[in-house]
Formats: C-alpha cells, structure tokens, sequence
C-alpha cells in the first residue's frame, strides 16, 4: 500500500531564480524504510517541508495515504511525523515540557510513564527537568527523535537523526525505527552519516541538483551505482598481473595488494575462483583474501563526483 | 479545544520557567504604582479632572501593562516561529486560531496577575472601590485583544532580531509617553493632543478611564473605535499566519 505519493512536484523559492526541487515522482509504501540521500542543497529539505505541509509547492501534488497536501493539510498532518534538521526547540521550556506539549496535543493518550520510558531508553531520564539549554546537540537531536516516536505517525520524516549522538544512541535511533517500520509505519530518512543508517535501510532515493537520480531497492542501488564488490588479495611479492585479468577486470595494485572490483553480484564466488584461478596460473601465490561490500558512501561518491547515473 | 488548552499551559510554563523574569514583570507595575504615583501624588493635589494622581495612574497603568504584551508577542511569536515551535503545534494538529487565543490566553493571565496585585494595592490603600477596580480591569483586559495581535503581525512578518529590536523600541517607548496613561493632555500645544488622538494607547486609556469612574459615562466612542481596531488586527493576523510558511530561515 502506498503511503506516499509524489506527483511531478516543483518549487521554486521566490528568493531564487533555480528551481529547489524540479519536476520530481517517487511514492513509498508502508512497513518500507528509506533513505532520502542527496548532497547538501540538492532539495531533501524542501521535498520534506513540502510533504510535511510546512512550505507550498509551486506545482505538482502530493498524496499522504491518499490525502493531497493541497486539499485535506489538516487529515495529512495527523498522519505524519517529523524530526527536522532544524532543531525544532522551544528553548523556554524544560526537556519534559518540550516532549510532553507536542505529543499530547498530537495524542491525547500518550501517558507520562511512557514519555519517561523513552527518555529512559535514549539515556535522558535524569535531565527531564534541566533548561535545554544544557543540552548537547546530540541530546537535542534525541529530544526530536522521541517526540517523532511518540507521535505514532504513519509517515515519518526523519533528517539527519544521528548527527551528533554517539555510536550507542545512534543504534538505538535506527532499531527504534526498525520497529516502528515493522508496525506499519513509512519512514524516511535524510542522512549524510550514512555508516549509522545502513544497514536499516529498504530502499534509496538518491536526489541531485532537485531531480531524483534513482529510486529504488536498496541492494539494487548499491550495486548500481558503488564500484560493486572489492576483492583485497594479498600476494608474497609484487605480482605480474595476467593480461586476461587487467582487460576483464577493473584492478588497482598497492604494494603486494592487489584490489580487483568484482562487478557480477550474482556470482561472486565463482568469479572470485575466476580470479584466483587466473592469478595462481601466472606463479602469483595468494597469502590472505578480504572481501569488501559495496557501501553507501561509495555510491552517493561515485553518483555525486562522477556523475554515475549517467552511466 | 483540547490543543487550545495545551498550549496556553506551555505558555503559563514558558513565563513560569523563568521565575526572575516573571517576578520582574510582577514587580514593575506595583513599583510604578508605589513610587510614581504615590510620589506625584504628594506633589499634585488634583489632575483636571479633580481626581487624585493615583487614581489618574491606576487605569493608564493598567493599558500600559496591557500594551506590552505588544513587545513580548514580538518577542514571542519571532522566537516561536524561528524555532519551529509554530510549525510543530500545526503539525500535531493545532490550528492558527487555537495558537493565536492560546497566545491572547496566556497574555491575559500574565495581565490579570499584574492587574490583582495593583487592584489590592488601591484597595489596601482605599484609593477606589473593588467595582471601579474590577471595571477598569475588564475593560483594560480587552487591550490584549488588540496588542496581542499586533504583535504577532510584527513578529511574524519582520525577519532578523535587529530589525524586530528596533521597531520595537521605535514604537512602544514613543506610543507609551504620547499617550495619556501618565498625564493629562488636555492642555498640552495641539501638536502633541493630535499625536495622542492616533495613539491606540490613548483610545485605550480613555475607555478603560471611563470605565473606572464611578461618575462618568463609558466612553462608547473610544469603545467604537478600540473594537474596530481589535477587529481589523486580529482578522489580519489570522489571514498572515494562515498564509506564512511555517519554516523560517532565520537562524
């Protein structure tokens, strides 16, 4: 079922004669986490102010669970969460006050014991009655992160959830939401701290210069756009690489390390043995062999630097 | 209605959480009340209108404490705008209005509490009875009314502190000391009577006047014309909040 819809949406900021986001389509379905990547400027913020209801397009719609954000804002808004960028702080207020003023407006049965049991689990329950003011960044971003659970949204935005929250906060940020996908809910997330949300990722819509460069499975992506799987084989001396193998494969050699990328994700065993078969037939005697995924890092380098969605 | 009361008590808080802040806001009034006019009042035997000075004071002390909910709404909605927090009551399900009564709400309780402890001051002091008191209250309260939504018009719509400062102190300052909540205008050069004539303070101050002087008629035109002014503020603060994008690039 699809959660959401985006139809040839634009928006062109009166301040500026380009065009933030131009002409852009995806739709997400429910139980699905995705990642929202693109560059710094490439339109992430705006597509999730629009969809949020927060700015107007200049043209195209978009559906929320079938609702248009120029129709029925009021039906979206119960629909959606989000966790902004931009820190949405009220400073005046202490860290249970910022917490407690939004969900209960938004939900009415949300009981105090459960606010405390999230600050509880994101290590904040000691701080519920300090100034935000004597927040870090990251205990901030958690603030942000709890009250978007508690609002039990069905679409949920969140940008940049990890930054500044460390290694152990940041895992529980991306279990949180695992569980909140597998109850239903469509998450996106917008993120440049790529390591930390990986590996809970369904599906990557890759965005640049305001128009979506791919959308897609997440594996799929990988291997699309990153230089596919890395083949490490250290050797006991500086090899004479087989002409067979320079002409077939895409190879690098440092030292007595010679790096092959292994394009065939299908059959990664068998072209590795291709490989070795390839290398101990030239008197190459292999001492140790690391194999290295495709990561996410790769592939928004190679999209952005490279240009590779026009490969 | 549920969103309305929520947020008038994250407003109570947002004064609350900040006890010096708000025991200033307490204490100036009574401190004008005390000094100024307890002072004046040793100096001036009766205004024009054969009335103590502290019971001239007491009503234009009332629209003067009314009015600047005008700068603290400034203060206020610019901050609550910048930080996201208007964003967030309309995303959780809050509507324009429910944010701007809530805003009116809190303002009124701030005053009220201003108001009761001048009202007790007078009261203690037998300077006016409780139903001049209570009178003056009421229709000084309606103030907010007006000031409120002005505020929010400024803070929504001007962009950068410094900007939002300045016009905050081109206005209130001049707006409080041309209108006639301190002294008596009637005999002042035409020039400053005129510029007291277009200052809503003055309007205000006349009205609530009028209203605590058991032997004078209400006002009905300054009433007139204060309703008019709520009207025409708060329809234009409700259209521009409608209309602004909730997402600020100010940082």
């Amino acid at each position: 079922m699809k959660t959401l819809d985006i139809n040839h949406l634009t928006k062109r900021y009166s301040s500026s004669s380009n065009y933030a986001i131009n002409d852009i389509s995806f739709s997400c379905e429910s139980g699905k986490i995705y990642g929202f990547f693109g560059p710094n400027g490439s339109g992430k913020t705006t597509t999730i102010n629009i969809v949020s209801t927060m700015l107007a397009p200049t043209s195209g719609d978009v559906y929320v669970c079938g609702y248009s954000i120029r129709k029925d804002k009021d039906s979206i808004r119960k629909l959606i969460g989000l966790s902004a960028q931009k820190q949405s702080i009220n400073w005046f207020l202490n860290v249970f006050q910022n917490i407690d003023v939004y969900s209960s407006i938004k939900n009415k049965r949300v009981r105090h014991n459960k606010i405390e049991e999230l600050l509880s689990e994101f290590g904040l329950l000691e701080k519920r009655n300090l100034s935000v003011d004597d927040l870090s960044g990251g205990e901030l971003k958690r603030i942000e992160i709890i009250r978007a659970l508690l609002s039990d949204p069905k679409l949920l935005f969140v940008d940049e959830p990890t930054v500044g929250v460390d290694p152990i906060g940041a895992k529980k940020i991306s279990t949180y939401l695992r569980k909140m996908a597998s109850c239903g809910s469509t998450i996106l997330v917008a993120s440049h701290d790529l390591e930390a949300i990986e590996n809970i990722l369904d599906n990557v819509i890759f965005i640049n210069k305001g128009k979506i460069i791919s959308e897609g499975g997440y594996s799929e992506f990988l291997y699309t756009f990153s230089h596919g799987i890395k083949a490490h084989i250290k050797t006991r001396s500086t090899p004479n690489l087989p002409a067979s193998l320079i002409t077939k494969y895409l190879i690098s050699i440092n030292d007595n390390i010679i790096t092959v990328i292994l394009k065939n994700s299908d059959n990664i065993t068998s072209e590795l043995q291709h490989v070795q078969e390839l290398l101990i037939s030239e008197g190459v005697i292999i001492e140790d062999l690391q194999i290295e995924s495709p990561s996410l890092r790769d592939a928004f380098i190679n999209i952005v630097e490279n240009g590779a969605h026009n490969v | 209605m549920y969103s309305y009361f929520r947020i008038v008590r994250s407003g109570i808080e947002e004064i609350t959480n900040w006890p010096n802040n708000f025991i200033s806001k307490l204490l100036n009034p009574v401190l004008y009340l005390l000094f100024l006019g307890i002072a004046m009042n040793s100096m001036i035997n009766k205004t024009s209108n054969n009335i103590s000075y502290i019971v001239f004071l007491f009503p234009g002390l009332l629209c003067i404490e009314a009015s600047n909910s005008f700068s603290r709404t400034i203060f206020m909605s610019s901050n609550h705008l910048k930080w996201g927090v208007i964003s967030l009551f309309v995303l959780t399900g809050s509507s324009i209005i429910d944010y701007i009564a809530a805003m009116i709400t809190t303002a009124l309780v701030l005053f009220l509490t201003q108001a009761t402890i001048l009202g007790l001051i007078m009261l203690a002091f037998g300077f006016a009875p409780i139903t001049s008191i209570l009178r003056a209250v009421f229709t000084s309260a309606l103030g907010l009314l007006f000031w409120v939504p002005a505020g929010l018009i400024i803070g929504i719509t001007i962009k950068g502190y410094m900007k939002r400062d300045l016009i905050t102190t081109i206005v209130v300052l001049p707006l409080m000391l041309s209108s006639t909540a301190f002294y008596d205008l009637h005999n002042a050069p035409v020039v400053l009577r005129f510029i007291s004539y277009l200052n809503p303070i003055t309007c205000h101050v006349d009205l609530v006047r009028s209203s605590f002087s058991s032997n004078q008629a209400l006002n009905r035109n300054a009433l007139i014309i204060f309703i008019i002014l709520i009207i025409f503020t708060f329809i234009s603060a409700l259209l521009l909040l409608k209309r602004t994008d909730l997402v600020s690039g100010e940082r």
